[in-house]
């Protein structure tokens, strides 16, 4: 008898608990049953998306930048204002874990309407996703829009394959590779701004000769394959060949200037110009260097710049990294973007809003508080630095590939970077026998994303 | 064994192994079929292709150099956090104040505690070539022909990492030894004092035998978790440089997150599963036979 | 005389340098939270903070992570986690150990199996199916497959425990006429008390600073945990060091806590009410 009431009671204790929790948690489940309509239900937004500007619409919204919520949430205010039946839900998400999250959502059909994604690397959200909506239609019907932006290139690289030809992404910001400089250092040695690789070269044998590191960069994030890939980009625009086709894998990394790009990049490695044992250094460190002004010029990004000066009582400057004697600064176009979910269903008040973030009045308020870099023509920031960097954006060669890439090259970087990293820290290591590995990696991406 | 008991023994088990169908065999089912094909992770849409990803990984010489690291790296720590976790604890044990042994329990077990983040950003903080503590101590204790950038090179890149996986789950070793060594009979200590052994004699005889059952479990589950390893590594080198701390775990997430070839990903999961099956059983008979 | 002090000073020494070297990082944590970023990044390696305390971190770290909200969320989350959690490996484990039905082994090293399992092979499903019951952006959903995922060490550590146990006692109140509950309720669980609370902790600080599932699983603001309000201090190009600091150790304090206060269940309680010395 005693013995049954005690599994009862253990028993009863665990369904008390259980039940505890449900009742807690039913002002939860509310949000949680309000959610699933717009899920999964696909009949009824079809009609409404019809009468789209009498229903009231929500959409999800997904970015990246925790500190820049407060501006967002502004601009989302101003945009809700003036669209009185559209309401924003904004959702923000870690930069490096946006894929993963992205690719949750999409899988189990909880993805946003509108989320971030960089222009220039849009495969993999169209290829084997297939999740961006095309936006072509919504460019041409209106011209104005599709030509306010500052490079008419801009959009294209957001295309991603010649099976899929269309515009998936609309930039928000630019965001590309800049050398960040600092002003004392350069005057204290008398140095300008180099105008040519060859002058670059000069100031970081300068620069070493004072123990300053000259260049530092990030072994561990990658840095030295982009500079590596810029060189040898330049020497294939050189002999006419764009940067495209080698990324294609239609050129080979065993041509002579390929071989060249990496011979220069580890030279320039084991003469010290990047900074002590760059492979164990990361992004955080290289501004380190800078601050503590142990570097006189660090690899960074144009959105790191009004981060980092406030920081550091010399003055900053940025500029491109400069061209080979005789030929144009390359500035690689590539932005920070947004682009619609192929399963929303509210495109059209969707590419409303992207109007609204690439608007003039949108585009000046973060240009002027965030100090971004506009994606428009003809707009300023206010900031001298900056805005020197968006003429000369403005004017500057235009060879970055229209990728269109056939696979995604994630992994295939990783690779590639490993195989550059080994050829860079061991002193025997040959050349010729790195590039056929990394082009066997290379071909054997290409092969199996075919499939 | 009576029919209550049985009957019991079932009600008890009910609800984990509810659980276990819902959040173990569902899913584990699941992600066997989609080895079989060309899932991106994302799609519901897929198509079968039969063997097509285990061939490929079979054949992917990345993926067997990988196996290699992540062995060695398996042994090694786990070797390193049973036979230095048994030391601990039983210097631990041993101390005669009370103050310092709570102290010390208290701080072995902290680095467990500890989030991963953190320890990845002071780690890598304190290894760092320019800035780092380690360095700067070495040079102040005239090592300084030692210092390199510990993370940066191939060949030490990996022993660190060894070395701060160790630091920071010793304490779990410690802390189960610990607590064994307290429920051995104070009688068994008495009488080996009075046969006149001394501390090694203590350890080595009578200590490690009657620990057996707990060393198989420190064992097996530092095997598995560095079998698995992947947080640690991936926040303090990302694999690099170069390949050299690319163990199974990071592969796996590469070929999930930044290839979507999900199929694939799960494969080598299950390959990385079997591997794990494979050893956990070994060691296991092992174990037991020294036992008995 | 002096040589046993000798030996004494110089253990004492030895004692505090490996206090030091394991505590080092803890306390980089603890003291540089009260630095200025820009002071981080300028000496990164020192220890001690110099000039102005900045407690300004701490509010910063309250108020840009939302701990206010987000602290009471992680408590409820893991509370509730590590009560369920407990009394289901419990049943489970001593089932397993002491009355060992037909078909333990298989059962038992079907729980150890999946300890062996990475995540990429349960998270997609996993995530599925919680969808499918609505549990989405829930804490029941977040607290069901945080038990869910934990039972499989959880079992294998109380079941290895649950073996050693005496059969004294149980001999003795079996001979009284006390039936298996009774054995179970009033003998044998206080004496795994200390497994317990060795899983409880591990459990605790698994849970309380889990922060993959909660990112995925929860996106109202409202319902987060606290790990997740990590992620405010950090961009793509500037992290917030000082108060990046203050936050992990903000997160960090209360595992600490859970350890001082559990711990003594394993270390003291081990020598109450047993027949052993």
């Amino acid at each position: 008898m005693k013995k049954m009431t005690k599994v009862w009671g253990v028993w009863s204790i665990c369904a008390a608990l259980i039940l505890m929790l449900a009742a807690c948690g039913s002002g939860n489940k509310e949000t949680g049953a309000t959610e699933s309509p717009v899920a999964t239900n696909a009949t009824e937004p079809a009609a409404s998306a019809s009468n789209s500007s009498t229903e009231q619409v929500t959409l999800k919204f997904l970015y990246i930048w925790p500190e820049f919520e407060d501006k967002m949430n502004e601009t989302i205010k101003n945009f809700e204002a003036a669209n009185p039946n559209i309401k924003i839900k904004p959702e923000i998400v870690p930069w490096d874990k946006v894929i993963e999250v992205l690719q949750t959502k999409v899988a189990s059909k909880q993805e946003p309407d509108i989320s971030f994604g960089w222009t220039h690397w849009m495969a993999p959200f169209v290829n084997e996703v297939d999740a961006a909506l095309p936006l072509d239609e919504y460019l041409n019907k209106d011209e104005a829009w599709k030509n306010s932006f500052v490079r008419n290139d801009l959009l294209a690289t957001s295309i991603v394959s010649p099976e899929k030809p269309y515009v998936s992404n609309i930039p928000f910001k630019l965001s590309f590779q800049v050398v960040i400089y600092n002003k004392k250092i350069f005057e204290d040695n008398q140095l300008q701004i180099p105008q040519t690789l060859e002058q670059f070269e000069m100031i970081m044998s300068t620069l070493a000769s004072k123990n300053i590191i000259p260049l530092a960069a990030s072994g561990k994030d990658g840095n030295l394959d982009i500079l590596k890939d810029s060189f040898a980009g330049m020497n294939f625009y050189r002999n006419g060949t764009a940067t495209g086709d080698w990324l294609k894998g239609e050129e080979s990394y065993s041509s002579p200037e390929y071989l060249a790009a990496m011979e220069f990049t580890k030279k320039w490695f084991n003469q010290g110009y990047f900074g002590k044992d760059s492979f164990a250094v990361g992004g955080d460190e290289v501004s380190n260097l800078l601050l503590s002004k142990k570097a006189a010029m660090v690899l960074g990004n144009n959105n790191q710049i009004s981060a980092l000066q406030p920081q550091i009582d010399d003055e900053l400057g940025a500029f491109l990294f400069p061209a080979p004697e005789g030929m144009k600064a390359q500035a690689p176009l590539t932005a920070d973007g947004f682009f619609v979910l192929k399963a929303s269903k509210h495109p059209e008040e969707s590419v409303t809003f992207l109007k609204y973030l690439t608007s003039q009045e949108n585009q000046k308020l973060w240009a002027e508080s965030t100090q971004s870099m506009p994606v428009l023509k003809d707009l300023k920031t206010g900031n001298e630095t900056i805005d020197t960097l968006i003429d000369q954006v403005a004017s500057s060669a235009s060879d970055y590939p229209k990728q269109q890439l056939s696979y995604n090259p994630g992994e295939l970087a990783k690779l590639l970077q490993a195989s550059f990293a080994e050829y860079l820290l061991k002193s025997d290591a040959d050349v010729k026998s790195t590039a056929e590995k990394m082009e066997k990696d290379h071909r054997n991406a290409i092969n199996s994303g075919k499939q | 064994m009576t029919e209550r008991k049985t009957l019991m023994s079932y009600l008890f088990l009910l609800p984990a192994l509810l659980l276990f169908v819902a959040f173990f065999l569902y899913p584990v089912t699941t992600s066997i079929v989609r080895s079989f094909t060309d899932w991106n992770g994302f799609n519901a849409a897929f198509r079968w292709v039969g063997w097509r990803n285990y061939e490929t990984i079979w054949s992917d010489i990345h993926f067997w150099e990988s196996t290699g690291r992540t062995l060695k790296f398996a042994f090694i720590t786990t070797v390193a956090q049973t036979v230095l976790g048994f030391l601990i604890a039983f210097f631990i044990y041993s101390l005669v104040s009370e103050r310092w042994k709570k102290l010390l329990r208290v701080a072995i077990y902290t680095p467990v505690i500890l989030p991963g983040a953190v320890v990845s950003l002071l780690w890598v903080n304190m290894l760092s070539p320019n800035f780092g503590m380690v360095n700067e101590w070495l040079h102040k204790l005239g090592l300084g022909s030692f210092a390199r950038g510990w993370l940066g090179d191939p060949s030490t890149a990996m022993n660190m990492i060894m070395a701060v996986n160790t630091w920071k789950y010793i304490g779990l070793t410690v802390t189960f030894y610990i607590v064994a060594m307290l429920t051995i009979p104070k009688e068994v200590i008495e009488s080996a004092k009075i046969d006149g052994a001394g501390k090694t004699r203590m350890m080595w005889n009578i200590f490690r035998p009657l620990l057996t059952g707990i060393t198989e479990v420190n064992f097996i589950l530092s095997l598995i978790g560095g079998l698995k390893a992947f947080d640690l590594i991936y926040m303090m080198t990302g694999g690099g440089p170069g390949d050299s701390t690319t163990v199974l775990g990071i592969m796996v997430y590469r070929r999930a997150f930044l290839s979507f070839k999900f199929g694939e990903a799960i494969t080598m999961g299950i390959l990385l599963f079997i591997i794990i099956l494979v050893l956990t059983l070994i060691s296991r008979k092992l174990m037991a036979n020294r036992e008995g | 005389m002096s040589r046993n002090r000798l030996a004494q000073w110089s253990n004492y020494v030895l004692l505090s340098l490996i206090t030091l070297i394991i505590l080092y990082p803890m306390l980089y944590m603890i003291l540089n939270s009260l630095r200025s970023t820009k002071d981080i990044m300028l000496f990164p390696t020192r220890l001690w903070p110099t000039g102005k305390l900045q407690w300004m971190n701490y509010a910063d770290a309250f108020h840009i992570g939302k701990v206010s909200v987000y602290f009471l969320n992680s408590v409820t989350v893991t509370g509730a986690t590590l009560l369920i959690q407990l009394i289901v490996v419990t049943l489970a484990a001593y089932a397993l150990g002491k009355w060992k039905p037909p078909g333990y082994q298989i059962l038992f090293f079907l729980f150890l199996a999946t300890l062996m399992i990475t995540s990429e092979m349960t998270t997609i499903p996993v995530f599925l199916m919680l969808r499918q019951f609505d549990l989405l952006n829930t804490h029941q959903g977040l607290i069901l497959a945080y038990v869910g995922g934990g039972i499989g060490m959880a079992i294998y550590l109380i079941k290895n425990f649950v073996d050693t146990l005496p059969k004294e006692m149980e001999e003795a109140a079996k001979i009284d006429g006390a039936g298996l509950l009774r054995i179970f309720w009033s003998i044998d669980l206080p004496l795994i008390v200390p497994v317990l609370a060795v899983v409880s902790i591990m459990s605790f600080v698994g849970v309380w600073s889990e922060f993959f599932w909660a990112l995925i699983t929860i996106s109202e603001d409202r319902l987060k945990t606290l790990p997740l309000g990590l992620l405010n201090f950090q961009s793509q190009y500037n992290t917030n060091y000082g108060v990046l600091l203050a936050g992990l150790t903000i997160v960090t304090i209360p595992s600490m806590l859970v350890y001082l206060l559990f711990s003594r269940y394993f270390i003291e309680g081990m020598t109450a009410g047993s027949i052993k010395g």
